[in-house]
């Protein structure tokens, strides 16, 4: 596999975001005044999937969570499985 | 991050204390330019008007390790433009007023990276104040470097406290650090703001304009340890090797690139490949099909500390088809 630099992004929608961002406030039962950062990475090591998507929940501490998957493909499973691990 | 007439554009000031960063961004609320403006600021008594939409920020810098990439937010900023949001029929143009000393790349990678800022928002320029009359104190410190670094449009500011000749001398050594900022000399912050708002820096299809003069073997004659490398060449790039090329260097060097530009003829393919980074955040599209009448050119600026000027353009000259 090699890294494509130059990809077609997956086109984001904010209902999209905001979907994983529910999910995370209702799986982590935290306040919706609590920040949740979501970012589509491309990562360029050829080991990892061209697109994650990473996590940062401000809390304090805070904590970085990652999916390997692009935001419009995860699903509720996703999010369980990454706060779990 | 593609600028649609719906998204907020964003200008980033920043410069030491003193430089003329509040004086600055006074002249930009209070002149009469038509635009709205929303400020995010460090400390509510800097602004000297009464403006409704100043907002007090408390930097909050997180770091977004997916293990490959690293990055730094500003959590605050993300939060603070969330709530802006709502009153987004109030303002046209967000400015934020980083602090004397703050490393610029957290707030830019904020706008490159959170999905509702960048769906929200579009960087538009980092407007950096130098004081020519004290920024030779500063030089080494790292701050000041990356203030320069990170600039798009430089204003070298109290022009009236030094010489012609320290003028040329401090535009060459700035230009020599970062030869894609634009510069202007001022008294007093006084600026077109044409000139600081509305820039579009961070577009993507837009020219480099690199200077050929910073294209010469000597251009680096200052001993600086943050420096611009430009290469210019014409050729077709096998796309492959450029993928392979810039991943490497992403990984081993991503700390030390305070930014990259570029625009890539590739073989066998009619758009032009543009792209820009902020240390290991890497944006790259097609972009616009190359004209018929137009020079296929490869241009490509990188800033930053460390950089072997030498071996990036023999790492480029070997994609080369």
């Amino acid at each position: 596999m090699s890294i494509d630099l130059f990809p077609k992004k997956p086109a984001v929608t904010s209902a999209q975001t905001q979907q994983v961002k529910s999910w995370l406030y209702e799986i982590l039962q935290i306040d919706h005044r609590t920040v949740i950062s979501l970012s589509q990475l491309q990562c360029q090591d050829l080991n990892c999937p061209p697109i994650q998507t990473a996590i940062a929940i401000m809390t304090t501490p805070h904590r970085v969570i990652r999916i390997h998957k692009a935001i419009p493909d995860i699903t509720y499973n996703d999010v369980v499985e990454a706060i779990t691990k | 991050m593609m600028t649609s007439y719906s998204q907020i554009p964003v200008t980033v000031l920043t410069g030491y204390l003193g430089a003329g960063k509040t004086t600055l961004l006074n002249r930009i609320l209070t002149h009469e330019h038509g635009k709205k403006v929303a400020v995010i600021v460090n400390e509510f008594g800097e602004v000297g008007i009464d403006h409704k939409l100043v907002v007090n920020a408390d930097e909050e810098i997180f770091e977004m390790n997916n293990g490959c990439i690293c990055c730094t937010v500003r959590g605050d900023l993300i939060r603070i433009i969330t709530n802006l949001m709502r009153r987004r029929d109030k303002f046209e143009h967000l400015v934020i007023e980083t602090t004397g000393l703050a490393d610029p790349a957290p707030v830019i990678q904020t706008f490159f990276v959170d999905e509702d800022v960048s769906a929200k928002t579009s960087l538009d320029a980092v407007v950096t104040v130098v004081d020519a009359k004290h920024i030779a104190q500063h030089w080494d410190a790292e701050e000041a470097q990356e203030q320069i670094a990170f600039a798009d449009i430089i204003l070298l500011n109290k022009t009236d406290l030094v010489s012609e000749s320290e003028l040329l001398e401090l535009e060459q050594r700035i230009k020599s650090m970062n030869l894609m900022c634009k510069i202007y000399r001022t008294q007093n912050s006084e600026i077109e703001m044409d000139a600081v708002l509305g820039v579009g820096a961070f577009q993507l299809e837009r020219a480099l304009q690199i200077d050929p003069e910073f294209l010469g073997e000597d251009a680096h004659e200052h001993d600086d340890t943050v420096k611009s490398v430009a290469i210019v060449e014409a050729g077709e790039l096998y796309l492959p090797k450029v993928n392979a090329w810039i991943s490497q260097l992403l990984r081993e060097q991503g700390v030390d690139i305070f930014r990259m530009k570029g625009i890539l003829n590739i073989k066998g393919i009619d758009e032009r490949f543009v792209f820009q980074g902020v240390h290991m955040l890497f944006d790259g599209t097609r972009d616009r099909l190359w004209r018929t009448d137009e020079n296929r050119q490869n241009e490509l600026v990188f800033i930053g500390r460390n950089l072997d000027p030498a071996k990036l353009k023999a790492d480029f000259l070997a994609c080369m088809y």
